[in-house]
């Protein structure tokens, strides 16, 4: 064997030369997979007007009612939408993978309670909860409900932020569930006259979904169940301020330590834009902070894209009288259909859908579908890049049988469904109906 | 007798000097009252021996007053030679077949009455004093019935052979001598001792009556230990007379004697030992002697089967038959016996050998065996030890020989590392706590017994968390054949591996280095090195069980191919494919790099070697069997070792200078010069050729872990993504280079002072800087020795497996099912089925999710009775939470959450094949068939007969 002498040195180098060029063969992190959902519960309370369903039919339904566990028939058929008075809190449970179902609710608030329409979502289990726009002051009243969903104790902790600061409230952590318990938490015992709040809400252990009720009836009457913000993060969208609303107000809670600059720009009906006074807005850290919308951003419906340089939770209160108010609050885009109630059993209008496409072009399709889950019409509306659509159901069928609508978006889609009933409006955020849920990559290891 | 009746006294004889002990007291000498003596000479085709035997008698101080002999159907012509030398009146004939003892007796009873009986054999030759020696001692206390002289062997003449004799509890003649120890007169002082040899035994005539003599039933072996035995238990006492010498040939021992038929077949030996340990036992101890001589016999059979002593293992076994299938013939000679005993065993139990002393032998052996390879190879062990103190003061040691340490200087570098080790697993010694055990990193706990292991091998489904009826790792064959004879604690095995890694690797590397140079200092710190190689590239501390397995015994792969191209034979083949398969099957890649490494090997060697590296590569196969196969059909799973596939990445750097990456890894920088040294090395001229091979070897290895580094492997768990492990690749490739250097040594001697100082300090920068860091950093994290808490004891005691839940939602979580307290060595690498593990998968994803009450009950159907959750991610545990009927149950730390099940777990179902057990046993038995091709076959060879050894007498 004849070898140069030279030549192994020479070789051991390219041989590492060559180990930089190839790939480091580690894992990374694993993204969450999605993961078709078999089972879904949502808890609905007390004294409302249920309305719930599905994408799909439902293997079996279970609905119960708090405390007693007494059955409620009439949510339990898991091919129909239904509807039911409820007088006390009800927990479905929905089986059947990738049926996509879900609960809503409405009812009119009573005067003392502000008085106004309420229409919102049933929540479900999650991990935690992030309402702003709450208060304990004069101008309103919140509380929140929580229901244990779980046949195991559970545990919450609240936290809080206020116009000065972050709240240390007694008692806000630790708040022990019985199963099955209701409990309902008034704000102004964690925190009383705080006019605007920020609230948290975080599962410890168990299963428990929340509600927040927010009302106000001394200063201006109207009353809402805002639907809980996305945690804070440094670009989001507001979606979907309704149409027609000219008092809006952002709320923006800027939970971390260091202060933020936050620029706001506005998907409008042509395109977007920045709206002046709204860029390099100061938020103080660990402060709520209220900013006005101006009047000029127009009468059309909206959204609002946030950029912070610290993660901020918003929402947005919008009022078009004295007598009620909605808030819009940030969503995810969706990524799969969505359930947007027509058939409320509370006697409301067909929603107004405030649809955006924050990212780029979009569509979407708005199917209608009667309460025995058959299809009624569909039409298709592309949403420019950058901007907001109004759809009105009304022009979708005329057929009074109308209980429901599914919509389908292709792209990145943000989007609202607002509800009126006399003076009344509601507004609530358009999600995707859980078909299809994330997990963790789970692997298995010996 | 005269000259010419075959007396050969004369030069040749040993001149005899009358010594001290010898000098006939002055008063009451038994000279004064000679007492009678009648000499019994018992032949059978000793015609070879006899000559000199019988001219031995001629000369006597002291002769016998009556002589008759005794021929026992002998062909060879040794009749006509007792007829010449004591005429045809004092022979008697008996037939071929005859006993000792019968034909003994047959002499006896033709002979006048006399006080003593002589017995001798007709290949003891007796020196002029032997039998007044003998008479000395009889004749000094009256209870002495037996007396025996020093016999020493024919025909060195020089080396004891016995004085006195006992037997042990396992039926070993035992004679407290070394093997071929020379007489210097260390045992030159009557003693009392349980029997002599019946070669030249003085028996009181009356005693002899009274016991009937020898027991007929011992026609050759033993009958003297019988009889002393019995002379003992009827009170009287047997002697040795050192004073009186005898020469014994030892024929019928050794098989010089030429047979004829009726002769007592070889087994006879055995036979005898077991009638005399069981004829003559207290009956206290009978029954337990019974059951254990029955056990032990069947072990010492498989013992010699495995041994390779066919002959010997048929024997033993022809023994036992012989002996267990004649229970009355024991009973009669137990009831005769009873009949003459006067004194318990207990009250002799001084002249049997203590009870450890079989044991102390297997001992002796393994001590031998480890210091012949610790020893320099010049140096050739010697027989078996004594159970005595040979006596040799110290201080007559001469005083110019060197010390100890100078005389064994890699000895004490050796005992220096497994001190060294002792320090460095400081912590990782079981302690107190006897259910802590080694684990941690990459390597699962041992198993309570090796039983387990067996058991593993064997079974058709395994008590894994999902139930596995995967075949069992080839590893555990090894394992469980070294783990044997430490049955409770086979964990004691896997400690001594991975604890005296160093010291077991520098041990394999040194003999190698004893073929690669001749420099004994140099391939000291060379096996050192690389020894310490190991220890640096992580694979001690992080558990990796394999790679030090491998590393260990790829020295002696090396060794035994240079063996083979030195003298090439299909059993080097045999044992080179023996030691690649025990690499292999702990670390797989082994074969890869040994196929490569016998590639090279044939190229170098031609055809010379083409057979033996063929027949080693298809024995490595056959015994990794099914093993292999699973890698040939995943054949990045060549990457997964011993133990638990955890993953791990190098950097370019580290590649270079030999570290796996890891936190058991040392610093680059102790290696940071060898790259350079060894590439310095292929200067000088004289040693570049075997430089440059020791380069292709090393690049070979470097190549390996290289591509390794960028690979990685999946399970059959599931789709568990693993970075590939190089520890091995990148030793090899260090050990080359580390070859390359010490190759280069000799020839760099003559540079300048201040070049030779800078390349030592290069050099030893690495065993000394390395040895340095392994001993203040110590070997353990993430090794460790505790309790294993894979999952909480409480949790572990219930019926049910355990979900063991780690990772995080966003960045991925593993799950993983552990039976019990969690999987043994071995254990870890059993999979479910892939149905199983789909399902156990696909649920486990939903329980993280979205979890329903179907989530929670397949779990329960899949056999899980509670989900663990270490260190758990508050994002993981609120999704788990909610999961409906759930229970959370507490937990061992504030960081763990646990949760319990509801309802009974599912008992999971499902068998491999009934003649699954069968590719179990066709593992063992292809191990333990290559093993024995491997050993020399042993074959009763005749000694050096008495001709060919030339007239020493």
């Amino acid at each position: 064997m004849r070898i140069r002498a030279t030549t192994p040195p020479v070789l051991a180098i390219l041989l590492l030369i060559g180990a930089v060029f190839l790939p480091d063969p580690r894992e990374g992190p694993r993204d969450p997979r999605s993961v078709a959902v078999s089972r879904s519960a949502y808890a609905c309370p007390g004294d409302v007007n249920v309305a719930a369903g599905q994408i799909a039919p439902a293997g079996a339904v279970k609905a119960v009612s708090l405390p007693g566990g007494r059955s409620v028939g009439s949510l339990e058929r898991p091919d129909r939408w239904r509807l039911a008075k409820t007088s006390r809190t009800t927990v479905v449970e929905q089986f059947g993978r990738g049926s996509g179902g879900a609960g809503f609710f409405t009812t009119t608030a009573g005067e003392a309670e502000g008085g106004g329409l309420i229409v919102a979502a049933c929540p479900p289990t999650v991990d935690e909860s992030w309402f702003v726009g709450l208060g304990s002051g004069a101008k309103h009243e919140s509380r929140l409900e929580l229901t244990n969903l779980s046949d195991v104790i559970a545990v919450a902790d609240i936290s809080l932020w206020g116009a000065d600061g972050p709240i240390e409230a007694v008692g806000a952590e630790g708040i022990t569930l019985k199963p099955q318990q209701r409990q309902t938490l008034d704000v102004s015992k964690l925190a009383d006259g705080e006019p605007e709040l920020a609230v948290r809400v975080e599962r410890r252990r168990g299963a428990f979904a929340v509600t927040a009720f927010d009302g106000s009836s001394r200063v201006f009457g109207g009353s809402e169940v805002p639907a809980p913000t996305r945690a804070p993060r440094r670009d989001q969208v507001v979606t979907g301020l309704p149409a027609g609303a000219r008092n809006r107000t952002l709320l923006v809670v800027n939970p971390s330590t260091s202060t933020s600059r936050l620029s706001v720009s506005v998907l409008g009906r042509r395109g977007t834009f920045s709206p002046g006074g709204l860029q390099a807005v100061r938020i103080p850290a660990g402060r709520v902070t209220s900013l006005p919308l101006p009047a000029a951003l127009g009468a059309d419906g909206l959204s609002l894209r946030i950029t912070s340089e610290q993660p901020v939770a918003v929402a947005a209160r919008v009022a078009e009288a004295k007598d009620d108010y909605a808030y819009s609050v940030s969503a995810h885009a969706l990524d799969g259909p969505a359930l947007v109630p027509v058939d409320l059993g509370g006697g409301t209008s067909r929603p107004r859908l405030t649809l955006s496409a924050p990212a780029g072009k979009a569509a979407v399709t708005v199917t209608g579908f009667d309460a025995r889950m058959k299809q009624l019409a569909s039409e298709r509306h592309e949403l420019p890049a950058g901007t907001t659509s109004t759809v009105a159901l009304t022009g979708l069928t005329d057929s009074d049988r109308l209980a429901y609508v599914v919509v389908e978006p292709r792209g990145d889609v943000v989007g609202s469904a607002t509800f009126r009933k006399d003076e009344g409006i509601a507004s609530i955020p358009l999600e995707a109906a859980p078909v299809r849920v994330l997990g963790p990559d789970v692997r298995l290891v010996g | 007798m005269s000259d010419e009746q075959g007396g050969l006294v004369g030069p040749d004889w040993p001149e005899f000097e009358l010594s001290d002990d010898e000098t006939p007291p002055e008063e009451h000498h038994w000279l004064d009252n000679p007492p009678t003596v009648a000499a019994v000479i018992v032949a059978h085709n000793g015609a070879r021996w006899l000559p000199k035997v019988l001219g031995s008698f001629s000369s006597m101080f002291y002769a016998p007053t009556a002589w008759r002999a005794v021929d026992v159907g002998s062909t060879d012509g040794s009749s006509d030679l007792l007829r010449d030398a004591f005429g045809a009146e004092r022979i008697s004939f008996a037939p071929s077949g005859t006993g000792f003892g019968e034909a003994a007796w047959m002499g006896v009873e033709q002979l006048p009455r006399t006080d003593w009986i002589w017995l001798l054999h007709d290949d003891v030759a007796v020196l002029p004093g032997t039998l007044a020696g003998l008479l000395d001692v009889a004749t000094s206390a009256d209870d002495i019935a037996v007396v025996g002289p020093k016999l020493r062997e024919w025909p060195s003449l020089k080396r004891l052979l016995e004085v006195g004799v006992t037997i042990t509890n396992t039926g070993t003649r035992e004679t407290g001598l070394e093997t071929g120890e020379p007489d210097a007169g260390q045992h030159d002082w009557p003693r009392d001792v349980l029997a002599v040899s019946s070669a030249g035994m003085l028996v009181r005539r009356d005693v002899w009556d009274e016991l009937d003599g020898f027991d007929p039933a011992l026609p050759m072996f033993c009958d003297d230990i019988d009889f002393g035995w019995r002379v003992a238990r009827a009170g009287y006492r047997t002697r040795t007379a050192p004073s009186a010498v005898a020469f014994h040939a030892e024929a019928t021992w050794r098989g010089t004697r030429r047979r004829t038929a009726g002769d007592v077949p070889q087994w006879e030996a055995r036979r005898a030992a077991l009638y005399t340990l069981l004829a003559n036992a207290s009956r206290r101890r009978f029954l337990r002697q019974y059951v254990r001589l029955f056990v032990g016999s069947l072990l010492r059979f498989f013992g010699f089967l495995l041994g390779k002593d066919p002959e010997s293992a048929s024997d033993e076994l022809l023994a036992l038959r012989s002996v267990y299938a004649h229970p009355l013939e024991l009973r009669e000679a137990r009831q005769s016996r009873a009949g003459t005993a006067r004194r318990d065993v207990a009250d002799f139990r001084h002249l049997f050998p203590p009870f450890w002393l079989p044991y102390r032998h297997g001992l002796d052996a393994v001590v031998e065996a480890t210091i012949a390879m610790v020893k320099p190879e010049s140096i050739e062990s010697t027989g078996r030890r004594s159970s005595f103190d040979d006596g040799t003061p110290l201080d007559q040691l001469p005083e110019e020989q060197p010390s100890f340490v100078f005389r064994h200087p890699w000895l004490i570098t050796l005992l220096a590392l497994f001190v060294l080790a002792l320090v460095a697993g400081r912590g990782l010694f079981s302690g107190p706590d006897a259910s802590a055990v080694l684990h941690g990193g990459a390597l699962p706990m041992p198993p309570d017994s090796a039983g387990d292991w067996w058991r593993t091998i064997v079974e058709r489904s395994h008590p894994v968390g999902l139930l596995s009826t995967s075949i069992p790792p080839v590893f555990l064959v090894p394992l469980a054949l070294a783990a044997t004879p430490f049955w409770a604690s086979p964990g004691i095995v896997v400690s001594t591996l991975m604890l005296f890694a160093v010291p077991l690797a520098a041990l394999t590397a040194h003999r190698l280095g004893r073929r690669l140079t001749s420099h004994r200092t140099h391939r000291k710190v060379w096996a050192v090195s690389y020894a310490l190689s190991i220890v640096a590239v992580g694979a001690v501390a992080e558990g990796r069980l394999g790679t030090v397995v491998a590393l260990i015994v790829l020295p002696i792969v090396v060794n035994t191919a240079i063996q083979i191209a030195d003298d090439p034979g299909w059993q080097k083949g045999v044992r080179l494919g023996i030691w690649i398969a025990v690499a292999s099957a702990f670390a797989p890649i082994s074969f890869l790099l040994c196929v490569l490494g016998l590639g090279l090997f044939v190229f170098l060697e031609r055809k010379w070697v083409l057979r033996d590296a063929v027949i080693a590569l298809v024995t490595s196969a056959a015994l990794l069997g099914p093993w292999l196969a699973q890698r040939v059909v995943h054949p990045t799973r060549m990457w997964w070792e011993a133990g638990f596939p955890i993953e791990a990445h190098a950097s370019v750097l580290e590649l270079l200078f030999g570290r796996g990456g890891g936190p058991g890894a040392a610093p680059i920088w102790f290696n940071v010069a060898l790259p350079v040294v060894a590439a310095l090395a292929i200067v000088p001229r004289r040693t570049r050729h075997d430089v440059l091979l020791c380069w292709v070897i090393a690049l070979v290895g470097l190549a390996v872990a290289v591509l390794g580094n960028a690979m990685a492997f999946t399970t059959p768990f599931g789709p568990a993504h693993i970075a590939a492990w190089v520890g091995v690749p990148l030793v090899i490739w260090v050990a080359g280079l580390l070859t390359a250097v010490m190759l280069a040594v000799p020839e760099v001697m003559g540079l300048p002072r201040a070049a030779l100082a800078t390349l030592t300090v290069a050099v030893l920068l690495v065993p000394v800087g390395l040895g340095g860091w392994w001993l203040v950093r110590g070997t353990d994290q993430p090794l460790v020795n505790s309790v294993p808490d894979t999952v909480p004891a409480y949790i572990a005691a219930n019926e049910g497996a355990t979900l063991v839940i780690t990772g995080t939602v966003e960045k991925g979580a593993d799950a993983r099912v552990v039976a019990g307290a969690g999987p043994f060595l071995g254990l870890e690498a059993a999979s479910p089925t892939r149905a199983r593990a789909h399902e156990l998968q696909t649920t486990v994803a939903r329980l993280l999710a979205r979890p329903a009450l179907d989530d929670v009950e397949r779990l329960s159907d899949l056999g899980i009775s509670a989900i663990y959750a270490p260190a758990v991610d508050s994002g993981i545990a609120r999704r788990i939470d909610g999961a409906p009927g759930l229970r959370p149950a507490g937990s061992d730390s504030p960081q763990s959450r646990v949760w319990v099940l509801p309802g009974e777990p599912a008992e999971l179902s499902g068998e491999a094949p009934r003649w699954r057990w069968l590719v179990g046993g066709s593992m063992i038995a292809a191990w333990l068939v290559a093993i024995m091709l491997t050993a020399p076959v042993r074959r009763r060879r005749a000694l050096p007969t008495l001709g060919d050894e030339g007239d020493d007498l």
